[in-house]
């Protein structure tokens, strides 16, 4: 496995990681009231790894998930996932790309509570360009393998914390994305529940090939990543 | 529109309380239509029943039937511009029903063209025969074909016909019009002498060079159709009244529709806001709220619908209510486009969502 991280001004990562982030940048505001949230963070992240992205409230690293993510567009820098640099995208076009390419773990679960477990990974084959069937198929393994077969047909509101979390890591899976985002997973979730979500998505995300990168403040799931990035005031460093 | 119609399905409760809404708002608008377009059509019958393409009365008449009289001279003088072809005089009598009730009729003596074309059941009567063709709506007064209605202080009239869509303000009948003078001339004996008299006669033709001729010949007024509808007392002020009254509560329904659909997309913004960080756009988001919203009206019709027309089942016989397809039909369009116009109330709304905003807990 290698991995790469790069600070301020050192060469950006090569082309072959499944994440390259270069000289990445967000500014918010202008002149005398600008405000820098991300300076120039440059790193990446390779297929079958799994990278903790840890800071204090503010330091900018729900900003750099931002823009990892193609939610927030970057004032500098480049995001290339795949060979694709995010960052020269339209809306539209970034819009279809997380469709297809990126997978989302968000806190809080947020699964769509009137679909039931299965159909909250479904919904994807209306969202990505995958075929339906094959997504169906996919969202059938993946909750047998999430040890949710039978609780398919539950919704949210009749599943548990673990199991909710579980189906939103299905969700991230079932599009079969290059890269993993997931946000403060253990926010809703007791320290016992917690430490099983994180160990069950790194071993997901390393299982399966993925690049993923998780944001959280418990420094207790640092042991089940790869490595830490750790983001102070907007300047990134490696631990 | 997976989205869509699962939440449809599984909030029902949500949605009953929009449905509930719309179908409270259609109810009304078709009670109210129903009112207006049996008032309307109650009056106007008389001048839409026959063939007529221009009516023409005395001068000083102010397009009123009960203000004008065209004496034999004069229905000479007309025919020589144009042919006559039709007649019409009109009283007002009181009457009773074979089972005693009191009615308060419309009797229209008409020849020709003049007379109702919607005679559904039965014939029109013989010229000087003691019956009578009925308006469809005096029916639900009890008077059905084969019934006998007696004028108070005059003849008894044997219905011999039923005619649609043929009334003039009150329960109507229709005879010829030597009927019609002798039955007056029984009630009101002043009028003796006053045979031969009529108070329009009908021309086939709408020619405005024939028209402008007969204006020209004598002390005569001339009116289409729709002009002489226009001249009833009241009849358009009506109409209007009642669709001010709809379009009011149509406007209501675009608010009521509107808002209900703008809170659930205030609820909905960090459902909205995953669903686009996960690749879901807002066209697509805004295509499952308008379906939703075509649903909820849709809905709201049928049932506003059988509960409106459930109603007119148990209306009192002298409420002159009528229930027309066309009425529905535009009263269920606008329903449709009332709750797409409500639903666009969302679509800025869903397009400012900033999918950013599902991450990192700030929703």
């Amino acid at each position: 496995m290698t991995t790469t991280l790069e600070t301020n001004h050192t060469p950006p990562p090569t082309t072959g990681t499944a994440l390259a982030v270069s000289d990445l940048t967000k500014i918010y505001g202008e002149g005398r009231t600008a405000v820098t949230a991300v300076d120039g963070a440059t790193f990446g992240v390779e297929g079958n790894e799994f990278v903790g992205l840890l800071g204090p409230s503010g330091s900018g690293k729900t900003t750099l998930l931002s823009m990892v993510g193609g939610l927030l567009t970057p004032t500098e820098g480049t995001i290339h996932i795949g060979g694709t640099d995010l960052t020269t995208l339209s809306k539209r076009e970034q819009t279809r790309f997380r469709a297809n390419n990126i997978g989302f773990v968000f806190q809080s679960f947020n699964l769509v509570p009137f679909l039931t477990a299965r159909e909250n990974l479904t919904v994807m084959a209306s969202i990505s360009d995958a075929p339906r069937k094959q997504i169906e198929a996919r969202a059938d393994q993946l909750l047998e393998e999430l040890g949710l077969g039978e609780r398919r047909n539950n919704l949210p509101e009749q599943l548990s914390g673990g199991e909710r979390q579980r189906v939103a890591i299905g969700r991230a899976l079932v599009t079969d994305p290059a890269l993993i985002l997931v946000d403060e997973p253990t926010a809703s979730l007791d320290t016992e529940l917690g430490t099983a979500v994180v160990k069950l998505l790194a071993r997901e995300v390393k299982k399966r090939g993925k690049a993923g990168i998780m944001v959280t403040h418990d420094l207790r799931m640092v042991e089940f990543t790869d490595r830490t990035l750790r983001i102070v005031d907007g300047a990134l460093s490696q631990e | 529109m997976t989205l869509a119609f699962a939440e449809l399905r599984r909030t029902r409760g949500r949605f009953a309380a929009i449905v509930g809404a719309v179908a409270f708002i259609v109810f009304l608008a078709l009670i109210l239509s129903a009112l207006g377009d049996g008032l309307y059509l109650g009056q106007t019958g008389i001048y839409r029943a026959g063939d007529t393409g221009t009516y023409v009365y005395s001068e000083d008449s102010g397009l009123g039937l009960a203000r004008s009289g065209l004496d034999s001279e004069a229905v000479d003088q007309i025919s020589r511009i144009a042919p006559v072809e039709g007649a019409l005089g009109t009283s007002t009598l009181a009457a009773t029903t074979p089972d005693g009730s009191e009615l308060q009729l419309s009797m229209i003596g008409a020849s020709g063209i003049a007379r109702p074309n919607t005679i559904v059941e039965g014939r029109w009567p013989a010229d000087g025969e003691s019956a009578v063709v009925i308006d469809s709506q005096l029916r639900r007064r009890g008077v059905d074909l084969g019934s006998v209605i007696t004028i108070v202080d005059g003849p008894s009239l044997e219905v011999v016909g039923l005619a649609n869509d043929a009334g003039y303000g009150f329960d109507t009948v229709w005879t010829s019009l030597d009927t019609w003078h002798d039955t007056r001339v029984v009630v009101r004996p002043e009028l003796a002498g006053l045979e031969g008299v009529v108070q329009a006669v009908a021309l086939r033709t709408s020619s405005e060079p024939i028209r402008t001729a007969i204006d020209q010949a004598g002390p005569y007024q001339t009116a289409s159709v729709s002009e002489a509808i226009a001249a009833l007392p009241a009849a358009e002020q009506q109409r209007s009244t009642i669709d001010a009254i709809v379009n009011t509560t149509f406007l209501v329904a675009a608010i009521v529709i509107g808002l209900f659909f703008a809170l659930i997309t205030l609820e909905k913004r960090n459902q909205f806001a995953v669903l686009k960080a996960i690749g879901m756009g807002s066209r697509r988001l805004f295509g499952g709220v308008l379906a939703q919203a075509l649903i909820a009206s849709a809905a709201g019709f049928a049932v506003g619908f059988v509960a409106a027309r459930g109603v007119g089942l148990v209306l009192p016989a002298d409420v002159p209510a009528l229930f027309l397809t066309e009425s529905a039909l535009s009263v269920f369009a606008t329903t449709i486009v009332t709750g797409l116009l409500g639903a666009l109330f969302s679509f800025r709304r869903i397009l400012k969502i900033d999918p950013a905003t599902a991450l990192g807990g700030a929703t």
